[in-house]
């Protein structure tokens, strides 16, 4: 099973869950798009079971890194530009 | 002589030509009881009657035919009467709840083991109680409720026999996830891993 789960970023990019049931104990294998941003973004992912009227529910934070770069300094300061960061891929 | 206290005439004195009608409270024993009456009046030979009850025929029943195990397990006691010459415990049909059966249980305030004679027979003259207690019992860890049987039967043979239904309740609903913060990588994968343990179905969203 699979379920995909929006960034929520604007990028449309998804994150990727699978596992074989939704039921008793499983692992969940996560992937996601590649981050074509250079900054770390979050997504709250909610695990819920409901079972003799009570609800459950459980979260997961899933962070995913940005492209490492390299910023560019001139005297140990960072340039930047409309104060973000300038720098270079990795 | 006296007659017993479980004989009760309708009459205890008369005059002339009569009828007594004599009754009895319920006898729970097996055996036949016998008691004596003695017929007297001023001037005549006393006469005496033989009065006997006849015994109960040879029963096992427990008090309720259902019980109940919490959710949490522990323990659990079913109680009864009869007047059998021993008693046997089993654990029939599915035994969802994994009950263990006791090697003795309590009759007539006396330990005994499972299926041997009843020290002193108390059945041959009246009903005695007994009760069989199931210690340790698991916790339902299922959302699901669980059931056993258990048979009783005397020594007259399985179509004497009773059975008693077990319930224990439906646990409660658990849901876990490990770890709670995952990071990926910026390609997207490896893939992480996260462990679910839940007793019941879950989703995702």
């Amino acid at each position: 099973m699979t379920t995909q789960i929006d960034w929520g970023d604007g990028s449309g990019q998804k994150i990727t869950l699978t596992y074989t049931a939704s039921e008793g104990n499983q692992t969940v294998t996560v992937t996601s798009d590649a981050n074509v941003g250079y900054l770390t973004r979050t997504k709250d992912i909610t695990f819920s079971a409901i079972a003799g009227g009570t609800t459950i529910t459980r979260v997961l934070t899933v962070s995913q890194t940005g492209k490492n770069i390299t910023i560019i300094t001139r005297n140990d300061t960072a340039m930047t530009e409309n104060n973000v960061a300038v720098g270079y891929e990795q | 002589m006296a007659y017993a206290s479980w004989a009760n005439p309708n009459k205890t004195s008369g005059n002339g030509n009569d009828t007594v009608s004599w009754s009895a409270s319920e006898h729970t024993g097996r055996e036949s009881r016998t008691t004596t009456a003695t017929f007297a009046a001023s001037g005549v030979e006393s006469k005496t009657l033989t009065i006997v009850q006849s015994g109960k025929t040879e029963f096992v029943s427990f008090t309720s035919a259902t019980a109940a195990v919490d959710k949490t397990g522990g323990t659990l006691t079913i109680t009864g009467t009869s007047n059998s010459t021993k008693l046997t415990f089993s654990l029939t049909g599915t035994n969802g709840i994994g009950l263990t059966l006791p090697a003795s249980y309590t009759a007539n305030s006396v330990s005994t083991t499972n299926g041997a004679a009843i020290t002193g027979d108390p059945g041959a003259t009246q009903q005695y109680s007994f009760s069989i207690t199931f210690s340790d019992i698991a916790e339902n860890t299922t959302i699901a409720s669980k059931t056993s049987q258990l048979t009783v039967t005397p020594n007259s043979g399985s179509s004497a026999a009773q059975v008693c239904t077990i319930t224990q309740a439906a646990g409660d609903a658990y849901l876990t996830i490990s770890p709670n913060t995952i990071t990926i990588p910026a390609a997207g994968t490896p893939a992480q891993s996260v462990s679910v343990s839940s007793n019941t179905n879950w989703s995702i969203s």
